[in-house]
């Protein structure tokens, strides 16, 4: 439900382990096979500036360009690790009125609905525990309701129970906020059953 | 994107089915978050290692007796004067690493989840919760201990295994009904059909 670009990072993962199958297999080719090594040795001439036997200006340059590129691979590494997480907001609805001319804004801050929402969905007999939660989602603000009911609860009474409270909620807001709700194992309370069915 | 279809558990919801669509696919795929971590630290640190060798040669330095211009030059002379084994090892490592990286990133990985259909929300279900909903349904129909209904949730099927007490009479017929209802109810997609087997070998209760 966060906001990570999985598209980015699975290219990314795609990418490097491309990269790193390429350089291992091609190094176990070069030490085993001797047609690998002499594919290789005819390629490695390219590399000739960055070794020893080159003047000290084609030295110089080319190991300004691994300089430079080993810069630039590093900060791309940086801007797919930024990518990872966040999208949690702590407003539901901002609001500046009609058309009217009203001044001012109308701010609903996350809180009021995690609040508004844990105590009423709590009180379910069915619920261990619950955690509420707001995130960015297209633009949009949605809800997370994530649930760790008793051992045994029925899921769809869980489900029914939380449209009604969401109703409520919907009612409140005068707006529908997408919601997602999380039916998840374990937690407090999910060991003992219900007491009475 | 894989056969969970979550469209069509967001038919109905008012202006968010994108959105909705959005959310059940997020929840029921896993994220590679931590694979890509540890690529691109991966990554980070080849960067800073070659920034490091560079530096060295523009500076005219070497580092701990060892100038980077030599190790070029021995790479381009491989195989020869380079220990076989040591570098196929550690090439055969690299090698493994990226096909994991790889598989991770091409692979789907679904998680052992289902989606329920509503009117309002989007619902998705951990495979447990469903398993010992299930369990518990089989059980209120036969009037057997809270140990003795196991259930086990796959992609399509939900197994319950009725383990009675030696000479407890098991009606299976009645917690076979139990538990279709209870999974009609529940509405799961992709849909859920329900086995329920009363395991022959009786248990001895304390």
């Amino acid at each position: 439900m966060n906001a990570t670009n999985r598209g980015l990072g699975r290219t990314s993962l795609v990418v490097v382990g491309l990269v790193l199958l390429a350089f291992g297999i091609g190094t176990v080719l070069v030490e085993t096979l001797p047609w690998a090594a002499a594919t290789w040795h005819a390629w490695a001439v390219s590399l000739r500036d960055l070794g020893t036997a080159a003047a000290r200006d084609a030295s110089v340059v080319a190991w300004t360009w691994v300089l430079g590129g080993a810069v630039v691979l590093g900060v791309l590494a940086l801007v797919v690790l930024s990518t990872i997480g966040g999208g949690r907001v702590g407003t539901v609805v901002e609001d500046d009125g009609s058309a009217e001319g009203v001044a001012g804004v109308v701010r609903i801050d996350a809180a009021a609905v995690q609040h508004a929402l844990s105590s009423a969905i709590g009180a379910m007999p069915s619920v261990g525990s619950l955690a509420v939660d707001v995130y960015r989602v297209r633009g949009g603000r949605a809800v997370r309701i994530k649930v760790r009911p008793r051992r045994g609860a029925a899921p769809r009474e869980v489900t029914r129970g939380v449209e009604e409270i969401v109703a409520d909620l919907d009612a409140l807001l005068g707006e529908r906020l997408p919601v997602l709700l999380e039916i998840a194992r374990g937690g407090a309370g999910s060991g003992r059953t219900d007491r009475v069915h | 994107m894989t056969g969970v279809d979550p469209a069509r558990s967001a038919g109905d919801h008012d202006g968010h089915s994108a959105v909705y669509r959005r959310l059940l696919r997020r929840e029921t795929t896993a994220s590679r978050s931590g694979t890509v971590v540890v690529a691109m630290l991966v990554v980070l640190l080849v960067a800073a290692a070659a920034v490091f060798a560079a530096t060295l040669v523009l500076l005219d330095q070497r580092a701990a007796g060892v100038d980077p211009r030599a190790v070029v030059d021995a790479a381009v002379r491989a195989p020869s004067g380079l220990d076989t084994t040591v570098v196929v090892g550690i090439a055969a490592v690299v090698a493994f690493l990226g096909l994991v990286f790889l598989l991770r990133g091409v692979l789907p990985q679904r998680r052992p989840r289902h989606t329920m259909s509503s009117r309002r929300l989007a619902v998705v279900v951990d495979d447990e919760v469903l398993a010992s909903a299930a369990a518990r349904a089989a059980r209120s129909a036969t009037r057997l201990g809270p140990d003795a209904a196991v259930g086990t949730v796959g992609r399509r099927t939900v197994d319950v295994v009725l383990r009675p007490a030696a000479g407890v009479d098991v009606p299976a017929v009645a917690a076979t009904e139990a538990v279709r209802d209870e999974l009609e109810s529940i509405d799961a997609r992709p849909s859920l059909t329900a086995h329920v087997r009363v395991q022959p070998t009786g248990r001895v209760d304390g």
